[in-house]
């Protein structure tokens, strides 16, 4: 390759790395030096030598959110991932007209702005003139009030989360599945494997880089849930649905205590690497084929 | 033959319902913004208004912060997609066609970037903002979102197809480097363009918690702050948070609806091969 100007490369990506080493790098370098610090944003910070940390393992409310987000991890994994395989499965082998428009309708909720998809369903939920109440009320079940119970919040937000992203998920399951030749799935059919054979011999381990990709993306997901407990739920009752995020922000934005919230945060960082890197391990990713 | 039949009818049975479910609240918010206040909280709930109003879109269209937010969101939102896929085009160009030093170094960080989430950032970013006076400003709203590592490594995959013939042919000619990359990579690129503006665009659009925390102006509020800014504790006016939601998913919508494949296969690409 005959390239005169060997600074070219260089200076296209400089503007990328000038941008990251601005606005991520030396952030998260001083987000670990704020996390040692009391700050309020005024004045100096001062050191305090990991007395934020100790106080977070003190600190019961946080104890709350990090069983809040784990608790939201869980789902994504165990509800949100499967539901979306299973729709993928059952829109990929319907070969009907419809499986785009029901494909689109399913993703929907994705580009919906969380803004407004919370606003709604704050509306929906409501316990008074709600129209799940009437559903419920034309089953005859009794509407129980989703979002003052502190035991129903979560579960509740979690329902919302599953609206939010099953059809996300459903996408990169689709594509993978899409992706399998079909003579691979034929040659099991000749093998003599009925379907529920094929799925799981077949089908299912070649769609481990898919299935790794989304259980990954699902846990970084579960740390960032922010908007919807902070319109629909505020948090509450009594912390119930308070997210790692969430706490985040109030420590830093409301109370002006930014020292203490760069430790979260700090916290919520290595939580999702190590989190990444055991379900990485766990699916399989590290290992030869 | 019968049991799949039966098996068909039963899989489009349960599709129709999880789809009713799935879209209900977008039902619900277009027939709300189409209410009057009275009937909005009435039990038992319509979903066809009784009386059908467009009384609540004049409002909105009359709220001159509304239409300010709007105009933000545009102006944030483009700016964000243009400049964007500048920075993402030229890398990517980088790392699919050069050859350089230290090179699968820095692709590395641009991959490790994709995992840092936002919330560990946001406060040092904040400080930062201030610290360079971009608080309050559109700049500081874009700025930081500007390294789209993802968007490097979409357009790494898709220049790395162009055939290094055709490079060579116009270095020949006398092209120097930058020209190759805006007369000849960028004309070529339109395809990922799409997808990429498409992506960048609805991120942008609906991002809530960094223009939040830099705008502090009324004025200069993006349609998501200001909606958000709606649903305060006292006097809620539902009217135009009704209508004016709906008019903020407008865009994404049709945006979607026109680009459906390119923004499904934008987001499923880099996923599958890996």
């Amino acid at each position: 390759m005959t390239i005169r100007n060997r600074m070219a490369p260089y200076l296209f990506i400089a503007p990328f790395f000038i941008l990251f080493f601005l606005f991520w790098f030396w952030p998260v370098l001083f987000s670990i030096f704020l996390s040692n610090t009391d700050w309020s944003g005024v004045g100096k910070p001062e050191f305090n030598n990991l007395r934020n940390f100790v106080n977070l393992i003190n600190d019961s409310v946080f104890h709350i959110t990090v069983r809040n987000t784990l608790y939201i991890a869980v789902a994504s994994i165990l509800i949100i991932a499967p539901l979306a395989l299973l729709l993928a499965i059952l829109l990929n082998n319907r070969l009907i007209k419809f499986s785009d428009a029901i494909r689109l309708a399913i993703f929907l909720p994705v580009v919906m702005s969380l803004v407004v998809a919370s606003m709604i369903f704050l509306n929906l939920l409501d316990y008074n003139a709600g129209i799940l109440k009437y559903w419920l009320g034309l089953i005859g079940l009794k509407m129980p009030d989703l979002l003052s119970s502190e035991k129903l919040s979560m579960p509740t937000l979690i329902g919302i989360l599953i609206w939010r992203w099953t059809g996300y998920n459903m996408l990169f399951f689709l594509a993978g599945l899409q992706s399998i030749p079909k003579d691979v799935l034929e040659a099991a059919k000749i093998d003599g494997a009925n379907n529920f054979q094929t799925f799981i011999y077949v089908t299912f381990p070649m769609l481990k880089p898919v299935t790794i990709f989304v259980i990954v993306q699902s846990l970084i997901g579960a740390f960032q849930v922010f908007e919807e407990p902070l319109i629909i739920t505020g948090g509450g009752p009594a912390y119930s649905s308070l997210t790692m995020a969430l706490y985040l922000y109030n420590r830093a934005f409301r109370n002006l205590r930014f020292g203490y919230a760069s430790a979260v945060a700090l916290i919520q960082f290595v939580l999702i690497l190590l989190l990444s890197i055991f379900a990485l391990k766990v699916t399989g990713a590290f290992k030869k084929e | 033959m019968k049991t799949t039949a039966i098996k068909v009818i039963l899989i489009y049975l349960f599709l129709l319902i999880l789809i009713s479910i799935i879209l209900t609240p977008f039902l619900w918010l277009t027939s709300m913004s189409f209410k009057l206040r009275s009937e909005m909280f009435s039990y038992p709930p319509t979903f066809i208004p009784k009386k059908f109003t467009l009384l609540n879109y004049i409002n909105t269209i009359k709220d001159i912060l509304f239409v300010k937010s709007y105009r933000n969101s545009l102006i944030i939102s483009l700016s964000d997609v243009l400049f964007g896929l500048i920075v993402c085009s030229l890398a990517g160009f980088a790392f699919a066609k050069y050859d350089f030093r230290f090179k699968s170094i820095f692709f590395s960080i641009v991959l490790v970037s994709m995992m840092i989430p936002f919330h560990v950032v946001v406060i040092p970013l904040y400080l930062e903002m201030k610290r360079f006076g971009l608080i309050d400003t559109y700049f500081g709203v874009i700025f930081p979102f500007l390294a789209k590592a993802f968007g490097v490594f979409f357009m790494r995959q898709f220049l790395v197809k162009i055939p290094d013939e055709l490079l060579e042919a116009a270095r020949i000619d006398g092209a120097s480097e930058y020209f190759i990359w805006l007369r000849i990579i960028v004309p070529l690129s339109k395809p990922a363009f799409g997808v990429l503006a498409c992506l960048f665009f609805v991120e942008n659009w609906n991002m809530l918690l960094w223009p939040m925390i830099v705008l502090q102006s009324q004025t200069k509020q993006t349609i998501q702050v200001y909606l958000q800014s709606l649903i305060g504790v006292y006097r809620i006016d539902y009217g135009i948070l009704m209508a004016g939601s709906c008019l903020a998913i407008l865009p994404i919508f049709v945006l979607f609806l026109a680009m459906q494949k390119q923004i499904i296969y934008g987001l499923t690409a880099g996923a599958v091969k890996e």
